[in-house]
């Protein structure tokens, strides 16, 4: 290259295009890329970080799926937390959405409001909402008042997995937050239109607002999902030893980090990847039958 | 909206799911990045014919300051060396220290606690037995008892003692006075300490205002009470889990019942009441507590918060084996060192009456070293006696520990969790412990 003023605009742009393109592109190839193909071929061995790794073949697979292991309790769980947790956030998050894009009074102080638990750390919710599930926290205490004797949420192992929904389902201002944006994009004409033909409120909202909404109902069940599978934070510091909380993520970190067991670690981390990928597979699939994009064509 | 809507949620999609994989075993990655920190100074100043040592530990600044000035005595006296005292992370000590190995960054001394045996399993810290035996070293009439034995793995060495102290009991004076109970001593017994536990027990409109000994699961609590009623988590050779032995069950047994029949502990839901970050210890300092099964570092805390207290031995079991687990750490040395006797110098010196010193004046933990004991006595906090401890020298016990520590640890927090919970029996938890660790320890 002897001087870049003997070259085209476009030999110039696509070189640009690539230059600024680098930085990303090593960071991708160096802390993305290369750990996840290491971890697939670590997945292979017994790497315990000290000893030099052998090659064990498919045994660390076979352990995650047929040998003494948590692997399928932790799917379990993980499985029982997202399956509930997922659509009720979903629900919830659209109510309040449809709720807040009314004309009430101190609306932008609602939004704000109900927005604002996404924006805390997770540690500080997660002690926040030990103090308000404890025992004779303020929950219980509230249902005492009605005579219901609350559970011991994060003691009791059948009740710690519906307190950690529950402290889900109280964050669910970031999906608010998207329908609120697409509840501000349905054209009024429809409503009008529709109201003109005869259809009330709850018939105008099945049949306008949630098909409008659906695409955003696929961006938050996929996201959703990918969240509550990936569960951690929370998990780790109220259900350390408690077996019916013993969740993916966690799990496979304490195999790794814990007990230094690398191979093994990787074994159920792609595994779990596979479980995940197939899942959303399976979803963007599904939501063919349901998703509605303006202006398509069937 | 229009298709690219959907594109979006794809691409939302896969860059989250190769998140994901990343989130969840970072392995390679946290081993590449450490690679490229800081390569060993040693190598690059041996040429010189000096030698520097890097030594990890963890703890508090007060803990790190007190390892530097005793390498500092040492490297004093011998200008060619220089020892660097690097504070990891307390919760993450295991995991930054062998990430470092892994990463060819080794230190060259190592603080290890009692549960070095997976370090020394993985070949990540080397046997002292033939440095001890070429130093000349009488390490049973150096060390105080107990201690020595904690260190060893299929009969060698793997570390030095340092810091030394064991499990004892920490009671609050004002309350025995006001109870009307005497001071606890040498060889009291378990019915002595379920009797003043009750009588410490304060209960106001059917709340509990006073703990008599709050317990909160805490391992070397309980193995308080099983090892002193003869029974042991595994057998001697670390190979078979022993944890449905009728020894180890009665006096697991007397420890659940402290919670559940008599109630002079809080049971896990008043403990959740209470916040998780609240142990033994925090209401110990809050008034709460009349008795906390605690460590040594305590009496520091303690005694800042001017607390008027006294500690006294674990009691002893009919059956009458020691009460008291060993909770020290000690000195190692890394197997990726490339000044193996020059550390051992090191340690050798650190762990002498000399290099002790600091322990002491720096008001540290008990020195492992026989020699500073009473030099040690002397700092105890106005009011504190040394003397029933020392007269109950003899039921200081060190825990069994094989190599598969953490998970068999993980595995039985787990089993016993119901038995906290008050939802099954001694009997239940056991066996599923037992037979949960005996697959651990088969290998599985």
């Amino acid at each position: 290259m002897s001087s870049a003023r003997g070259m085209s605009m476009k030999a110039k742009e696509t070189l640009a295009f690539y230059l600024f393109l680098t930085p990303w592109g090593i960071g991708f190839i160096v802390f993305l890329m290369g750990p996840l193909l290491a971890s697939l071929v670590l997945s292979f061995t017994n790497w315990d970080l000290l000893q030099p790794a052998q090659w064990v073949g498919l045994a660390n697979y076979k352990r995650v799926l047929f040998g003494p292991s948590q692997f399928w309790l932790a799917m379990g769980n993980t499985a029982y937390y997202a399956l509930i947790l997922v659509p009720l956030s979903i629900v919830v998050a659209l109510i309040l959405a449809v709720l807040l894009n009314q004309n009430i009074i101190l609306r932008r102080f609602f939004r704000t409001v109900f927005y604002l638990p996404a924006t805390l750390p997770i540690v500080a919710v997660v002690f926040l909402w030990q103090w308000i599930l404890a025992p004779s926290g303020i929950l219980n205490e509230i249902l005492g008042w009605f005579g219901i004797h609350g559970p011991a949420w994060f003691v009791d192992p059948a009740w710690i997995k519906p307190g950690l929904i529950l402290m889900g389902v109280w964050a669910a201002g970031s999906g608010v937050v998207l329908f609120l944006a697409g509840l501000q994009g349905i054209p009024k004409y429809m409503y009008e239109a529709s109201a003109m033909e005869g259809a009330g409120p709850i018939r105008q909202f099945l049949m306008i607002t949630v098909p409008m909404l659906s695409p955003i109902v696929l961006f938050n069940l996929i996201n959703g999902i990918i969240g509550a599978l990936q569960v951690f934070t929370q998990v780790y510091i109220i259900a350390r030893d408690n077996k019916a909380a013993v969740m993916a993520v966690p799990y496979l970190y304490h195999e790794a980090f814990g007990y230094f067991k690398m191979g093994y670690a990787s074994a159920v981390a792609w595994i779990f990847f596979i479980f995940v990928m197939a899942l959303t597979l399976v979803v963007l699939r599904w939501s063919r039958s349901w998703v509605y994009y303006e202006g398509e064509v069937r | 909206m229009n298709r690219r809507m959907k594109r979006v949620s794809v691409m939302a999609m896969s860059t989250i799911g190769v998140g994901m994989l990343v989130a969840g075993c970072g392995t390679a990655a946290s081993n590449n990045t450490s690679n490229s920190s800081s390569s060993t100074p040693a190598a690059t100043t041996s040429s010189a014919k000096k030698i520097h040592l890097v030594l990890t530990m963890w703890g508090s600044s007060l803990d790190q300051k007190t390892y530097q000035e005793r390498a500092d005595l040492y490297t004093k006296s011998h200008p060619n060396v220089t020892v660097s005292v690097k504070l990891l992370p307390n919760t993450n000590y295991d995991e930054k220290l062998e990430t470092m190995i892994a990463g060819g960054d080794s230190p060259d001394i190592v603080e290890v606690s009692q549960d070095y045996a997976p370090l020394a399993a993985k070949g990540a810290i080397i046997s002292l037995s033939s440095y001890v035996k070429k130093a000349d070293m009488h390490v049973h009439q150096i060390y105080s008892k107990g201690y020595v034995s904690g260190y060893m793995y299929n009969n060698k060495l793997y570390a030095l003692p340092d810091r030394g102290g064991y499990i004892a009991l920490f009671y609050n004076k004002k309350m025995f006075k006001k109870a009307g109970l005497a001071y606890p001593k040498a060889g009291w017994t378990w019915s002595q300490f379920l009797t003043d536990a009750r009588k410490l027990t304060i209960v106001k409109d059917g709340k509990t205002v006073q703990w008599g000994c709050a317990v909160d699961n805490w391992w070397p609590e309980y193995l308080a009470f099983t090892h002193s009623a003869g029974g042991h988590e595994v057998n001697q050779a670390g190979t078979k889990a022993t944890m449905d032995s009728a020894a180890f069950r009665k006096g697991l047994q007397f420890y659940w019942n402290l919670i559940y029949k008599y109630h002079v502990s809080p049971d896990a839901k008043q403990w959740a009441d209470y916040g998780s970050d609240i142990n033994r210890d925090n209401l110990f300092l809050e008034n709460k507590n009349a008795m906390s099964i605690s460590g040594f570092w305590d009496i520091s805390s303690f005694s800042n918060a001017h607390m008027d207290f006294g500690i006294a031995p674990v009691p002893v079991a009919p059956e009458g084996h020691p009460s008291m687990v060993t909770a020290g750490t000690g000195l190692a040395i890394a197997s990726g060192s490339a000044h193996k006797n020059t550390a051992f110098k090191v340690i050798k010196f650190m762990t002498s009456a000399a290099g002790e010193m600091p322990i002491v004046t720096n008001h540290e933990d008990i020195p492992a070293n026989k020699a500073d004991v009473s030099a040690w006595v002397k700092t105890l906090p106005d009011g504190l006696s040394y003397k029933q401890m020392e007269l109950s020298q003899q039921d200081i016990f060190s825990p069994r520990i094989p190599p598969q520590w953490n998970e068999m640890q993980t595995d039985i927090s787990e089993d016993f969790t119901p038995l906290w919970d008050g939802t099954t029996t001694v009997k239940k938890a056991t066996e599923a412990a037992t037979k949960k660790v005996d697959s651990i320890l088969a290998g599985n």
